[in-house]
């Protein structure tokens, strides 16, 4: 039995991207025939972060105009051969893909593999329908910021209304010390708000930046990052287990930081 | 770090936001979520109070009508104080009149979105509708009336010269296409000699002004659309009055010239 999963925000620049790549590698570390499938089209970014941008040669455009077979199109990892990328095309072509192409599409792909992971486009328009129309399960990505937090509710709603009710949040770029400050909604506040199932919280991490430079997944990195971490963890709550959450606590304060807040009076 | 410590010193009074944003955050999900325009809110409040109003005196000053939205779910949070139990209750007959069954399907806040799609398409729809007559008006008037017009200007010339050669033919001299204004005069002077031609030159002679006056109007910024489409069956009718009289014209001025040949 397979999983068919959309990785979805409303919002862009949220790390739906950065989340499929790094949940997909991570399940294929435990084993699991993974494929990620780009619905960004016109504006494909996985394969960047996966680092197989020069081994694309069809896309699922290509797939769809019966150009290609389907097992032509799909990238196999090198570095981790339990995963796959279907790339969406680059430039957006006239021939319409309707969301009736990507149901059929990712139900084909369900049968080869143990999870699809589909990684949405942000909006809620013809694209968000297509990248919904096959998943069964839905993970809705937002960070502790209220536009963020808005748009991840109404997207919430509309998967609710597109009958994929499986919901599960990753609250990602956390930041422990502005939380503790009061100055950033906590998971609790986010979770309170949004009531949907945690499944992951996610540290704000430079090392993502510094992974997406080097097209290599964090959780593929020799030198363990939180982040990196965080979304193992991700990988195997979704797997089942039942793993706690990591305590993301504000760094120790240095003399002057003490020294300020001493002045300031809190403490 | 100095910077930072300065940051402390001269913004102490800064509160923290986090709270805030939670309640912004709240607040506009429930908005969000609701997906009711806030006049159509007062209007349903409004109803509501109307309704419970017949039975039982309202405490208007504490009642709290708002919607509230919890783990994904909107309702609507109605607290109606009561003063007292009215004694005369309506009677049954004015309370179906009143259309209580909407109150109901307000609570349904897609039914309500149902609702005010519809009627914004309608008020589309007639705006759409709007602007398809003003221009076939439009269209209709400039080019009828310019044919109008070209028609016109033929069939004058056309009799102005069958009325010449008669003319010509009988009195040399005389040159009737040159005179315009006085021309009724001179038409008048030559119903004796003329009289079919005569008398058609200036009912044409009115037409064509009819026109020109309708010309004027088109061209005049008009704010009243129905004063230019009323405008318009006259010019059409002298058209018709042109044209119908044109072939009878020419029949009887080639009979004219027929037997004066």
């Amino acid at each position: 039995m397979s999983r068919i999963i959309v990785v979805t925000s409303g919002k862009g620049g949220v790390g739906k991207t950065t989340s499929s790549a790094n949940l997909g590698m991570a399940l294929a570390k435990l084993g699991r025939k993974v494929v990620l499938v780009d619905a960004d089209f016109g504006l494909r970014n996985l394969d960047l972060l996966l680092g197989l941008e020069n081994r694309i040669v069809y896309t699922a455009l290509e797939v769809i105009a019966r150009e290609c077979k389907l097992d032509q199109a799909l990238v196999k990892d090198k570095r981790q051969p339990n995963l796959s990328l279907l790339a969406a095309p680059q430039t957006r072509n006239k021939t319409a893909i309707t969301a009736a192409h990507m149901k059929a599409l990712v139900e084909v792909l369900g049968r080869y593999f143990d999870y699809v992971l589909i990684d949405c486009p942000a909006g809620i328009e013809s694209g968000f329908q297509n990248a919904i129309a096959g998943a069964k399960e839905a993970i809705v990505v937002t960070t502790p910021e209220i536009s963020a937090v808005r748009d991840a509710d109404r997207v919430v709603g509309l998967l609710e209304a597109n009958r994929i009710t499986d919901i599960k949040l990753i609250l990602n770029r956390i930041r422990p010390t502005m939380v503790k400050n009061n100055d950033m909604m906590s998971v609790e506040d986010v979770l309170d708000i949004l009531s949907v199932k945690l499944i992951g919280v996610i540290p704000d991490d430079e090392q993502v930046i510094v992974s997406t430079n080097k097209g290599e997944p964090l959780v593929l990195s020799d030198k363990q990052s939180l982040a990196g971490t965080a979304y193992e963890n991700v990988a195997k709550r979704l797997e089942g287990k039942n793993i706690e959450f990591l305590q993301l606590e504000a760094p120790p304060k240095g003399f002057f930081a003490r020294l300020s807040s001493w002045i300031s009076g809190n403490s | 770090m100095i910077s930072t410590l300065l940051d402390c010193l001269f913004q102490r009074s800064n509160v923290p936001s986090g709270a805030k944003v939670k309640q912004r955050l709240k607040l506009i999900l429930a908005h969000d979520r609701a997906a009711i325009e806030p006049q159509v809110f007062e209007n349903m409040r409004h109803e509501i109070m109307r309704v419970v109003s017949k039975y039982v005196e309202l405490d208007e000053n504490t009642l709290d009508i708002r919607l509230e939205s919890d783990k994904r779910m909107t309702a609507l949070i109605a607290n109606l104080p009561i003063r007292m139990v009215r004694e005369e209750l309506p009677d049954l007959v004015s309370l179906f009149d009143e259309p209580t069954v909407e109150v109901v399907t307000s609570n349904s806040s897609e039914s309500l979105a149902l609702e005010m799609d519809k009627s914004a398409e309608e008020a589309l729809d007639a705006i759409a509708a709007q602007e398809t007559t003003k221009s076939t008006t439009e269209d209709v008037s400039s080019e009828s009336l310019a044919v109008i017009a070209e028609r016109t200007i033929e069939v004058t010339s056309k009799i102005r010269t069958a009325a010449n050669k008669s003319q010509n033919e009988e009195i040399s001299d005389r040159t009737v296409v040159e005179t315009d204004i006085p021309q009724n005069e001179n038409a008048l002077l030559d119903t004796a000699d003329n009289p079919q031609a005569a008398t058609s030159e200036v009912i044409l002679e009115n037409s064509v002004n009819d026109q020109h006056e309708a010309l004027e109007e088109l061209n005049e910024p008009s704010s009243d659309q129905l004063e230019l489409s009323l405008g318009l069956p006259d010019s059409l009718e002298s058209q018709e009055v042109v044209v119908e009289a044109y072939p009878q014209l020419d029949n009887q001025e080639q009979e004219h010239d027929d037997r004066e040949t």
